[in-house]
This record gives C-alpha cells, sequence and structure tokens, in this order.
C-alpha cells in the first residue's frame, strides 16, 4: 500500500527536479554573454571589457566606442542570428526526420541557396545587392521542390532525405558548372561558399532581425508537436496529430530559418548539424529544452567562431565556415565518442 | 449498437488486394481477437480500425458514425492502439511518454500538466505497475517494460476502445501472460472494449470473449473459441491437423502436421541427391 504523499511531494514525484537541464540552458547563455563581449573586444585593436561594457551603455563618441557601435557590434549581431537560426533549423529537422545525420543542407537550403547565389555573382555582377534576396528565394525553392518530389500521399522522412540528397547534387553539379566555365570570376564566390560574415554591418544585421524573430516564434510554437512527430508517425496518428501537415510546417520553418541565415552569411555549414546533436546529447529529446539550447548554443558557437576566424590570423580575415569546420569537427567527433560511451 | 465495426472494408497494395470485403462488429465491453494465416489481411484490418490506413471501400464506425468523419482529435479520444513494435530509442521517460496520452483531451497551448491530467497518468501508470519504473528512459527499459509503458500511454487517452497489433510477439512468455493480464483487467474492471490481433492460438481463445478468423482477406469464421475450435477449422483456415484438448471451458490447440506442406514434400528432391 502506498502511503499518501503530500501535494508538495506528489508533485516532485511527477516531475523530478530539472537541474541538470537548466544548468546546461545557463551555461549556454552564459557562453552566449561571453562570446559576444569576447567578439567586441578583440580584433586588431583589443578594447578592454569594462570599455566595452561602457560603450555599450553611453554613447562617448570615443574611437573605442565607434569600434564597438559601428564596427564589431553589427557583425556580432548577424553571426548570433546566424547561428540562432541555424541552430533552430538542425533542431526542428532532426526531429521531423528522427535522424540525427539530417542538417538544414539535407533539405536542399544550401544547394538551392548556393546556385541562386553563383549565379548572381558569376552571371549578373552588377546585380550583386540582389544575393540576399535571391539566396533565400533559391534556398526556399529547393526546398519546395525536394518536399514535391518526394510526395506520394504524404512525404516520408526516408523519401525527403532521398530527394534531399538527389537535388543537392544535382545542384551541386551545375554550381560547380557554373564556376568551372566563368573560373576566373571564382574568386568573388569562394567565401561566400564556404561561409563568412566578412564587412558584415548593421544593413545586414537589420535585415536579418525580423526573419530571426518570426522564425524563433514559429519554431517555439512548434515545441509540442515537434515532440509529438518524435514518437513516430504512427504513434502520433494515433493521438489526434496531423503528421503531414505538421510535418510540412516544420520542414518549411526550418527552411525559412536556415535560408534566412545563409542569405547573410553564404553556406555556413555545420553548425545547424552540430548543435542540435550535441545539444541532444546533453539534455534529451524534449523540444521544450532542446529548441532554446540549440538557437543559443548555434549563436554562441557562430559569435565565437567569427571572433576567432577574424582575429586568430590577423590581418587576414579567415571564413568562419571553414574554422567551424577545421576545429568542429574533431571536437564533434570526440563528443559523439564519449556520448555513445554512457 | 456496436461500438466499433466494419462494413465491406477493402484494400489493396498497388494490384494486390490484401482485404477485400471484411464485415466485423465489435460489442460494448466485448474483447474480440482477431486471428488468421500470415497475410491474411487481419494487422490491415486493424489498422483500418484505427484509422491509421483509409480503407479503399467500405468503411469504418465507432458508434455508429463514419470514422472517416470524425475529427482525428475526437477519435482519439475514443480510440487507443498499442502497436507490436515502437520507436525504441526514444529518449523520454516513461512518465513523459505516458503524458502524451493526454494530448487529444488538450488545447493546443496546454500542456497536460493540471492536476485533472497527473491524476490519470498516475492511475494509467500504476495500472500497468509502473511505479519504481516511471523517471526512467524508455530506451533503459527491457522489451516488455517498454511494451507496457507503450500501453499505458494508450490507456492514458481514456479510450471506450483499445486495439493492440500483436502486442506480445517479442516478449518471453512470462511478460506476454503479464501484458494479457493487464489488458483482460482494463476490459473487465474498467469496460474497455478490446480488440487484438493474436498471433497465438491458445492465448486467443483463452482471453478473447470471442474470435474472428481471416483468410485470404475475408472473414472466414467467427464465433465464441469453444464453438470455432474444430478439426476442419484449423484444416481450412490454418492448414495443419492436430488435438483439441478442453480444460476447464478454455480450448486448447496443438499443431502436428502441416496439412500444406506435406504436399510439397512429394515434389521436393533431396538435397542429397542434388549434390552428388
Amino acid at each position: 500500500m502506498a502511503a499518501v504523499l503530500s501535494p508538495a511531494e506528489l508533485k516532485r514525484s511527477r516531475r523530478p527536479a530539472a537541474a541538470r537541464n537548466l544548468i546546461v540552458l545557463g551555461t549556454t547563455a552564459g557562453l552566449l554573454l561571453a562570446s559576444v563581449l569576447f567578439g567586441l573586444a578583440l580584433g586588431s585593436i583589443r578594447i578592454p571589457v569594462s570599455e566595452v561594457w561602457n560603450a555599450l551603455l553611453h554613447r562617448t563618441d570615443t574611437e573605442a566606442w565607434q569600434i564597438v557601435w559601428n564596427l564589431r557590434l553589427p557583425r556580432v549581431l548577424t553571426g548570433l542570428m546566424v547561428g540562432c537560426c541555424l541552430g533552430l533549423s538542425g533542431a526542428l529537422l532532426q526531429g521531423v526526420f528522427r535522424n540525427p545525420l539530417s542538417d538544414p543542407g539535407i533539405i536542399g537550403v544550401s544547394a538551392g541557396g548556393g546556385v541562386a547565389a553563383v549565379t548572381i555573382m558569376i552571371l549578373f555582377p552588377v546585380q550583386i545587392a540582389l544575393l540576399p534576396a535571391a539566396a533565400f528565394l533559391g534556398a526556399l525553392v529547393a526546398s519546395a521542390v525536394i518536399y514535391l518530389l518526394a510526395w506520394k500521399g504524404g512525404a516520408s522522412p526516408i523519401r525527403l532525405i532521398l530527394a534531399g540528397v538527389a537535388v543537392n547534387s544535382l545542384l551541386g553539379a551545375a554550381m560547380s558548372a557554373l564556376m568551372i566555365l566563368n573560373s576566373e570570376k571564382v574568386q568573388s564566390v569562394l567565401p561566400w561558399m564556404s561561409g563568412s560574415l566578412n564587412g558584415r554591418s548593421w544593413p545586414h544585421a537589420d535585415t536579418l532581425l525580423p526573419y530571426t524573430l518570426a522564425g524563433l516564434l514559429a519554431a517555439l510554437l512548434l515545441i509540442k508537436p515537434a515532440n509529438l512527430l518524435a514518437l513516430g508517425d504512427d504513434a502520433a496518428k494515433l493521438l489526434g496529430v496531423r503528421v503531414e501537415m505538421y510535418r510540412l510546417i516544420i520542414v518549411a520553418v526550418a527552411a525559412f530559418l536556415a535560408g534566412s541565415a545563409i542569405s547573410q552569411a553564404g553556406m555556413v555549414g555545420f553548425v545547424g548539424l552540430v548543435v542540435p546533436h550535441i545539444a541532444r546529447l546533453l539534455v534529451g529529446a524534449d523540444y521544450r529544452i532542446l529548441m532554446p539550447v540549440s538557437a543559443l548554443g548555434g549563436a554562441a558557437l557562430v559569435t565565437f567562431a567569427d571572433t576567432a576566424a577574424r582575429t586568430l590570423f590577423d590581418p587576414i580575415e579567415f571564413p568562419v565556415g571553414i574554422l567551424l569546420a577545421l576545429f568542429g569537427a574533431p571536437i564533434f567527433l570526440y563528443l559523439l565518442r564519449k556520448g555513445a560511451k554512457q | 449498437m456496436s461500438r466499433i465495426s466494419g462494413e465491406t472494408l477493402k484494400l489493396s497494395y498497388g494490384d494486390h488486394p490484401v482485404v477485400h470485403g471484411i464485415d466485423l462488429s465489435v460489442n460494448p465491453g466485448e474483447w474480440v481477437g482477431i486471428i488468421g494465416p500470415n497475410g491474411s489481411g487481419k494487422s490491415t484490418v486493424l489498422r483500418m480500425l484505427a484509422r491509421l490506413v483509409k480503407p479503399h471501400g467500405g468503411k469504418a464506425l465507432l458508434d455508429g458514425a463514419d470514422l472517416a468523419t470524425i475529427p482525428p482529435k475526437e477519435a482519439a479520444r475514443r480510440i487507443a492502439m498499442l502497436a507490436q513494435t515502437q520507436e525504441s530509442l526514444l529518449e523520454v521517460t516513461v512518465r513523459e511518454l505516458i503524458r502524451k496520452g493526454r494530448h487529444p483531451h488538450l488545447k493546443w497551448y496546454q500542456d497536460g500538466t493540471a492536476e485533472a491530467h497527473e491524476r490519470i497518468v498516475d492511475w494509467a501508470i500504476s495500472a500497468a505497475s509502473l511505479e519504481e519504473l516511471q523517471h526512467r528512459q524508455l530506451p533503459a527499459l527491457s522489451g516488455g517494460e517498454r511494451q507496457r509503458a507503450w500501453l499505458a500511454m494508450a490507456i492514458a487517452q481514456t479510450p471506450s476502445v483499445l486495439l493492440l497489433d500483436e502486442p506480445a510477439t517479442y516478449l518471453d512468455i512470462a511478460h506476454q501472460l503479464e501484458l494479457m493480464e493487464l489488458v483482460r483487467g482494463l476490459n473487465r474492471d474498467e469496460g474497455i472494449t478490446v480488440v487484438t490481433v493474436l498471433h497465438d492460438l491458445n492465448q486467443a481463445a483463452r482471453y478473447c470473449d470471442r474470435l474472428i478468423a481471416v483468410k485470404d482477406g475475408k472473414v472466414a469464421a467467427q464465433g465464441r473459441p469453444l464453438e470455432l475450435f474444430t478439426a476442419s477449422f484449423f484444416r481450412e483456415v490454418f492448414g495443419v491437423e492436430g488435438t483439441i484438448r478442453i480444460v476447464d471451458g478454455i480450448p486448447s490447440f496443438q499443431a502436428e502436421r502441416s496439412v500444406s506442406l506435406k504436399q510439397l514434400h512429394k515434389e521436393q528432391p533431396n538435397l542429397q541427391e542434388i549434390m552428388s
């Protein structure tokens, strides 16, 4: 016979302390704050963190204030939003495909955006101002095409992945062909292809902000359906979830988020794959915690990486995408092995 | 009126008809077993009743209303199902999984932590004897425990109909009986109507009020186990011969030889001859 529990005891027995999750969330938020302060302080001219803080709070028009507000802050914020979008996009896709290896690239976002961007840069360099819009549209169109190709009375995760791989290689070939036929202009394309935040300033940050906020809001509203879809199609249907409808919405929001990110930063890979994966190892599969940790973690990772890309090889500015893959891949493999042992 | 029923249910995969014109009806509070050989279409019939598959012809009815016209969430408040296997790598705790069973009863902004829902979750956990395991992660459980957790989620939906698709196939004999006894309790004490696809004919005879035998996508025979278990029934539906015993009014069947395989043996050359 079970003892009668007091309301407080009953509550605790129903919800065991989620302290670990809160610690991870707090740590990730702390990392993001630290990455922002580092990003503002470091560069060819070092500014002490106390002065950065001061410049953020009071307009002083000193040199330090100019550097922080006009040069570094917009770039840091752009990187932060790019990382946030990619982290959320990957978290949504890994859940809806029930496949830890899916990332925004798989739904054609990078290939579609890539073809559009390369076309503008090589064939219509005069229209370079249209590049972000074109990359964004290219990403969404490729995602829609992949969804339609995978549709057969419903779009199963495996058919979506296969259609994604096929369309990606087709568009990849188109991109290579364009570049080889115009090899003299390839130099300008390369930083964009590997993902770079070089020279990003307030217009970029201002453009990205509404997209990031809209995508973030949509992602947060999708927490509950994402958790239900993770049970498997049949189980979700049995609970009365309209599985096909929610899968379409989730893929669309993921494409929107990743498309927004690459429109401003080019094809930054890796973040959408790794951040949600590591978040999953740390906090488990519940989207109520996975979603915010992926968003904060992606933002912190890109901000840190871009600061490193900017300062490590000074005066050469390295594309952040290359640095992410170079250092990120081995760390990711280490975490995977460690996670597998537990 | 029957609680759940099918009227001339039809379904084909491509050109291959799997179910052609099945009528069945289950009364409130009844436990009906669907039996039949592999590929007979019995699981497909169950999936149509669970609205996982849309029938290509005919219709499934719940309390007299066409299932296709009932909104998905409304249907999920009244029908729950436990499948043969589940997503086994899902990293949630047992309690979190069972909480998901409340989804059909929640508005989009609710998360099911209100006291009324938690009490039902507590009830489902205790019905499935999962108190000790409720905060464990699903992948850390044994197959039998995991199956019990998914059953608890299904009954947390507080359905009036529970469908089970060979729920005990991958469990050892002790866990099989445990699961069947658990369902019997739900059927008798809570009045839940149960429809089970079963492979084990003797278990079907022991637990079900009525059996429906399906063969080649049609109902071949139906009746109470005691009426149904005859030598000609096993020969015609399953193609086997054997002995029927009746203990305490429950029939059981011991298969002894396959009718169809006997004919195969005549034409089959000996392996030794082929190799020489």
